[in-house]
């Protein structure tokens, strides 16, 4: 029995590789290992450590060595944040080198910053990445790209199945599934789930949904990671989108594990039109509930399709295989274009409609608002007492200063958005310009 | 009757004889009665019985309670809460934090790995797990790995937190959802209006004292004439500080000749002045708290923040009017409901209950009549297990 430590986002968090992360460990407990888990913030996991800064990288050297091997589940925040480049950067690669040198360490890449940025993060990346005891990927194309971008031989790249550890988490049939759904009568179901990201490409999914004229529905299931800018206007495009689409519905909330397969289950076709993607999970969920699956040939998708999944490479073959799916590949195209003419007109027309949604409504600026950190002193406690002792000292030393300041502030924030929510309410009253 | 086969898991954050708090009392006691009924019960827990420090009292290691085989695993309290502040001063804000900062928030508190590696290596050697209440770190974690078994029993409180995002999946993906009342079930539906797991309104199992000894209370701790008693936590968030406030308006502005008698955890923190008025007695063993209820004139549940509340229920088992806060609607409903009671809306109107308590004692005392049968109508541990014992036929298989 190996002394194990796997290093990963890790439940209670619930993202797709935290989710993968504790399928895994259940897998390798299963196969008898003595599995521990470090991640990168506090969570069900044994240790935890501040991974993203460089103290933690160096905190990790030292937790590691005590453990017959390790296994990271690697994608670029886990170490760096949100930028791979930079001096704070070279350093953590520094302490991955050594790491690497200390244990044996079995990556499990999820998505990659490997031979990016100056020579010196180059070279040092491929080190880690060389001088891993193994190297894992999901796809063939991921295995390509990496031998390209380290200059490793493909056959450093050990292919696993995506989907070795995943179980089901719904015991349900289908129809049972759709009853618990609220899906009535017996509808051909589409569906595309996951977090709401303009990466997904469920907004295109929609668009050719509605294009397709097929008598069906269309549900698209899932919830806004972050409240970002970009991302809401993405959700409100969703949104506007299924108004306007007969048979379309989106479901934004953020589902249980046992609710998003049993969607799956629920489902006669699932969509992944993704832009882009390395590998995904969804694709063996569906696997595992035996429910075919329609998927843009992007990424190293192409390598984890089934005998069930249709390979689509545009917007015009995902119309057809939406009809061919659902029996009715006759329906005339109403939105094709015949000519220059009505395409300049499909082509303004979809880029106004897109514009509208994302200019910024004043609803959506006082939401904007609204989700504006409050600020405020930071609080004075630290895990370590010596340092909440002075934090104590310099709190007591400068709040006299900071907290009236610290209230103006808030108090302006707090009576901008009233003043935003004031602007607003009278606006949908029709009083104000709304883009005024 | 269906096979009692398989085995039943209880995940409360807490578990001892110790233990003070609500919803832990709820889970011992349903899981020794459903052991009684011939279950194989198996209670999963911390080693920790203060929920102010979370910090380890009790061993690690399986030992036998009765019935019962109860494991517990050392709690982890390394984070310096600045996360759960933080998205306290964005709810109080009226702000919705994002689902990163309540993640953040979730695990920003006591957390116990050993539990949650053992449900990993385990979940599906029970048959169901039940698991509560919903701000706990176990209780979510629980949910998080096992969420086909988890049956809830959330004892939801009507408060911002509820309907944060993150519970939504918590609330929709459970095997099904164990309630208090109707109230709280009402709020769940409120919290995930589109779609809750399979639920039944159970209540919790209260069992009456074989005998009560007012005068026995009175001699013991010297107290004599009407008193109202407040039993529980002395906390700002369970309305000690505002009982505490319109009594001392009572006594001070009011002039009313009245007593109040408090037991339980937590720093009373009583003013000097009110001092001659108020009597902590600090922690209670239950036969010395049985009798504080049969010795008061009235029992005052302040909190608004209540999924049950079964100091009400105690208090009419022992034959004492209930003074209630109706801002909680569980309370009101139990008081409506029994009309063993009076409820206020404000510190004015507890202040006014507070004066018919010191001029008119007996009317209030006899206002608790329809109470007792209340409780044995609905509530008598039979009744309950009954409940909980055909959904778990319903909705679990061994």
């Amino acid at each position: 029995m190996s002394r194990l430590l796997v290093v990963s986002p890790y439940a209670p968090y619930r993202d797709g590789i935290a989710a993968y992360a504790v399928q895994e460990v259940r897998w390798l407990r299963a196969a008898g290992d003595d599995v521990e888990v470090l991640s990168p913030l506090p969570s069900a996991a044994h240790h935890h450590l501040p991974l993203g800064r460089v103290r933690g990288a160096v905190a990790l050297l030292r937790v590691a060595r005590r453990y017959d091997r390790v296994v990271v589940q690697y994608h670029p925040a886990l170490f760096f944040g949100r930028s791979s480049n930079g001096p704070t950067a070279l350093l953590t690669w520094a302490v991955l080198v050594l790491l690497v040198r200390l244990v044996p360490v079995e990556l499990r890449i999820h998505e990659t910053n490997f031979g990016v940025g100056r020579l010196p993060h180059r070279v040092l990346s491929r080190r880690f990445l060389a001088g891993a005891s193994d190297r894992t990927v999901h796809t063939t194309a991921e295995r390509t790209r990496l031998a390209a971008e380290s200059g490793l031989a493909e056959e450093r790249f050990r292919l696993i199945d995506h989907g070795r550890s995943f179980t089901t988490r719904t015991m349900l049939d289908r129809p049972t599934a759709r009853q618990e759904l609220g899906i009535d009568g017996d509808p051909f179901v589409f569906l595309s789930i996951g977090f709401l990201q303009e990466h997904k490409g469920f907004d295109r999914a929609l668009e050719a949904f509605g294009r397709s004229g097929v008598d069906a529905e269309y549900h698209v299931v899932g919830s806004a990671r972050v409240d970002a800018p970009d991302i809401l206007a993405h959700v409100h495009r969703l949104r506007t989108l299924c108004a306007t689409i007969p048979g379309a519905f989106l479901h934004d909330r953020y589902v249980s594990d046992a609710e998003f397969d049993m969607w799956i289950r629920a489902a006669d076709m699932v969509v992944l039109p993704y832009r882009e993607i390395w590998s995904s999970g969804v694709i063996e969920r569906c696997a595992l509930a035996g429910t075919p699956t329609i998927v843009r040939r992007v990424g190293g998708l192409e390598d984890q399709a089934g005998p069930t999944t249709r390979l689509i490479d545009d917007d015009d073959e995902l119309v057809a295989a939406l009809r061919d799916a659902a029996g009715t590949s006759e329906v005339a195209d109403m939105d094709a274009p015949t000519n220059r003419t009505e395409a300049q007109a499909l082509v303004r027309e979809r880029a106004a409609a897109r514009a509208g949604v994302e200019v910024r409504s004043t609803n959506e600026a006082v939401e904007a608002l609204r989700l504006l950190p409050p600020i405020m002193l930071p609080l004075p406690t630290s895990p370590r007492p010596w340092v909440a002792r002075i934090k104590r000292v310099i709190h007591r030393l400068t709040a006299w200063q900071l907290s009236p300041l610290v209230e103006q502030v808030a108090e302006l924030q707090r009576r901008t958005v009233a003043a935003a929510e004031s602007l607003d309410a009278q606006a949908a009253a029709g009083s104000v310009d709304r883009r005024a | 009757m269906t096979a009692r086969t398989g085995t039943i898991a209880f995940v409360p954050p807490r578990f001892g004889a110790e233990v003070v708090g609500g919803a832990e009392a709820v889970l011992a006691e349903v899981a020794a009665g459903l052991a009684g009924r011939g279950w194989q019960v198996e209670i999963l827990t911390t080693c920790a019985r203060d929920h102010y420090t979370w910090a380890n009292h009790y061993p690690p290691g399986v030992e036998r309670n009765d019935d019962v085989t109860v494991r517990r695993f050392p709690t982890v309290v390394d984070t310096p809460g600045e996360h759960r502040w933080r998205v306290h001063q964005l709810i109080s804000a009226r702000r919705r934090p994002t689902i990163t900062e309540q993640q953040l928030w979730l695990n920003d508190t006591f957390r116990c790995p050993g539990l949650f590696e053992h449900l990993l290596d385990h979940a599906s050697d029970y048959r169901a797990i039940v698991t509560g209440p919903y701000l706990a770190w176990t209780t979510f974690a629980t949910a998080t790995v096992a969420p086909d078994r988890t049956i809830l029993m959330p004892c939801l409180h009507d408060e911002p937190e509820v309907f944060l995002d993150v519970y939504e999946p918590m609330l929709s993906g459970a095997r099904g959802i164990w309630f208090l009342s109707d109230p709280e079930r009402d709020l769940a539906r409120r919290v995930v209006p589109s779609r809750t797991a399979r639920t039944e309104v159970v209540g919790a199992p209260i069992v009456p004292p074989p005998r009560y000894d007012p005068d026995r209370f009175r001699t013991r701790h010297g107290i004599d004439g009407p008193f109202v008693l407040y039993a529980g936590r002395r906390e700002a968030g369970k309305g000690w500080g505002r009982l505490l406030d319109a009594f001392g308006t009572a006594v001070r502005r009011e002039g009313l000749h009245l007593h109040l008698v408090t037991a339980g955890v937590g720093d009373a923190s009583i003013p000097d002045d009110l001092a001659p008025f108020v009597t902590d007695l600090g922690f209670l063993d239950e036969d010395d708290r049985n009798d504080a209820f049969a010795a008061a004139t009235a029992c005052i549940q302040p909190s608004a923040l209540e999924s049950f509340s079964r100091v009400v229920m105690e208090s009419w088992l022992a034959g004492t009017t209930v003074i209630a806060n109706a801002g909680s609607a569980v309370v009101s409903w139990h008081v409506e409901r029994s009309g063993a009671g009076l409820t206020y809306r404000n510190d004015e109107e507890l202040v006014e209950c507070f004066r018919l308590v010191a001029e008119k004692p007996d009317l209030v005392g006899s206002l608790a009549a329809p109470g007792r049968d209340y409780v044995t109508d609905h509530y008598l541990p039979e009744r309950v297990f009954d409940a909980m014992e055909a959904t778990l036929f319903d909705w679990t298989t061994p």
